[in-house]
């Protein structure tokens, strides 16, 4: 689902996001993504969502090849893909089904079809009865369950997310990574970021180790090889 | 794209204009000056342009001929005139006709005339009209040139100060027009500039989505042509109110000059249809253009 061939990131100025990164992600797996600041993860979401591309090597996720995509075909690769931040990023002018809703308004999902699938995500995520709540009136871990909502509502293959429990306090950041785990066993593919090394302890799912560009550790925590 | 799409789009592009309502207001005022002052320097050249016409109507040339010329020369020599270009109009004017007009001029008594019947000191002549003013001078040459003619009186220093002013006062409005519009794309940019800014994060979600490129824009593309189009309307109706007082208040003036050029002022009527077409058009170009101006800047895939 998602491969890294031999990828390299220089930014402008010559700071280095990832160098020599190989790495494969299959259909339905979950996979954590752990490393300090200035590691390189936010490098390694930036190249999956096609923000960028690789200075070298390729990034192919969902079967295409990013620095193939046209501008145009750009927006529809990232349908494949839903994201959540660490910072939720809530319209806050929106209420919760808005919220989600506006996810499928500006991808041109029609209406009626646009109702049935916000009621239906809501309750997965069960926020069902704060739709009309607006995000300033939710907790943490609930405004990122409504990002979560809003990142699932499209359907994607792959979920992103970017140290998603970053913001919110430690019981609630299980809370979260359970729902991923349920979102995962229905078949999608997640990749998480995080710094927490407790939640990695407490869920056994395949960690990657990125220090300074790096990738330096592939494997479960306790039984994973190193690469040096 | 399907129309509830469209419609969806269009309900955001009036939600940027609601949530900016000041700005809003300030770009549709600023627009609404510059298609004000751009009406006016548009009625002003029209009304220029109609007068000079109609001054240009009643321009003459006499064409005075030699007194030798037969009945038969003289036949000849009208038709010569008329096949001159630019020549609109050629009438005999005998010589007797000739000396009752100069008389009539003069405001003399019929005495003056029976003096002056005896030994009348006026030619022959052709009084032609030109359809040119500003190439009055051409036609002055070609009726020179022409044999049995004597001499050309024209006021060829009124056509070039006519042709002159119809000129001059279409190269200002011209100005006129270019700079505004130019200051108008800008006030637009600025207000879309704005709102791209207050909602850079609802775009930046969109990119997330996998909003394509043109959903994103669309509701800054309406907004501009929103408020253009709103600021075009305004504009027609202020200039329809305008003028119509103008052309009210004018007759009843005292000073001759100015019943003269009410007289010739340009029905509203005739110029409104333009003028309304013209205001939404450039409007909603303005609008169009201004809000692309910087909008690939500010939203990059």
């Amino acid at each position: 689902m998602i491969e890294f061939v031999d990828v390299t990131k220089t930014y402008e100025g010559g700071a280095r996001g990832l160098e020599n990164v190989s790495l494969k992600v299959d259909k339905g797996e979950f996979v954590f993504v752990v490393g300090q600041s200035g590691a390189g993860k936010s490098t390694l979401i930036k190249l999956i969502m096609r923000e960028f591309l690789p200075t070298s090597g390729s990034v192919i996720v969902a079967g295409k090849d990013t620095a193939r995509l046209k501008n145009s075909e750009i927006p529809y690769f990232r349908r494949n893909l839903g994201v959540v931040f660490q910072d939720f990023r809530l319209i806050p002018t929106m209420t919760v089904y808005e919220n989600v809703a506006f996810a499928l308004h500006v991808t041109g999902v029609a209406s009626r079809q646009i109702k049935k699938r916000v009621f239906y995500i809501l309750e997965l995520v069960d926020l069902l009865d704060k739709a009309k709540r607006m995000p300033e009136h939710l907790s943490g871990g609930e405004q990122q369950r409504v990002a979560l909502a809003r990142a699932l509502v499209n359907n994607p293959q792959i979920i992103v997310a970017d140290e998603p429990t970053g913001n919110i306090d430690p019981e609630m950041s299980f809370e979260i990574v359970d729902l991923l785990n349920e979102i995962n066993k229905l078949g999608t593919t997640v990749v998480m970021v995080t710094h927490q090394h407790n939640l990695v302890t407490r869920f056994n799912h395949r960690t990657l180790v990125i220090d300074q560009g790096i990738l330096v550790a592939d494997g479960r925590i306790g039984g994973r090889r190193a690469y040096r | 794209m399907r129309t509830g799409s469209f419609a969806y789009l269009l309900r955001e592009g009036v939600r940027n204009i609601c949530q900016n309502r000041l700005m809003s207001l300030a770009t549709v005022g600023t627009l609404l000056s510059c298609l004000l002052l751009i009406g006016c320097s548009v009625l002003l050249t029209a009304n220029i342009n109609a007068l000079v016409g109609y001054v240009e109507s009643q321009n003459e040339l006499m064409v005075f001929i030699s007194d030798d010329l037969h009945e038969e020369d003289v036949a000849e020599l009208e038709a010569e005139i008329r096949a001159v270009p630019n020549v609109a109009e050629a009438t005999f004017i005998s010589r007797e006709e000739g000396l009752k007009r100069w008389v009539d001029k003069l405001n003399q008594t019929s005495e003056f005339y029976a003096f002056l019947e005896g030994d009348n000191p006026m030619p022959n002549a052709f009084e032609v009209r030109v359809r040119e003013i500003d190439e009055m001078d051409v036609a002055v040459m070609h009726l020179e040139g022409l044999p049995g003619v004597d001499k050309v009186r024209a006021p060829v220093e009124v056509a070039e100060a006519m042709a002159g002013i119809k000129q001059a006062f279409t190269v200002i409005s011209l100005g006129v027009i270019l700079i505004l519009a130019a200051v108008s794309l800008v006030i637009v940019a600025n207000t879309i500039r704005i709102t791209v800014f207050a909602r850079r994060r609802e775009i930046s979600i969109m990119r997330y989505v996998g909003a394509t490129n043109m959903f994103i824009r669309l509701p800054f593309l309406l907004e501009g042509v929103i408020l253009g189009l709103l600021a075009g309307l305004l504009a027609f109706l202020l200039i329809w109110g305008g003028y119509s007082a103008l052309a009210a208040y004018m007759p009843a003036a005292d000073a001759s000059w100015i019943s003269l050029l009410a007289g010739n002022l340009v029905p509203f009527s005739t110029l409104a249809p333009g003028l309304l077409g013209g205001f939404l058009a450039a409007g909603a170009g303005i609008g169009a253009l201004g809000s692309m101006l910087f909008i690939g800047k500010h939203i990059k895939l």
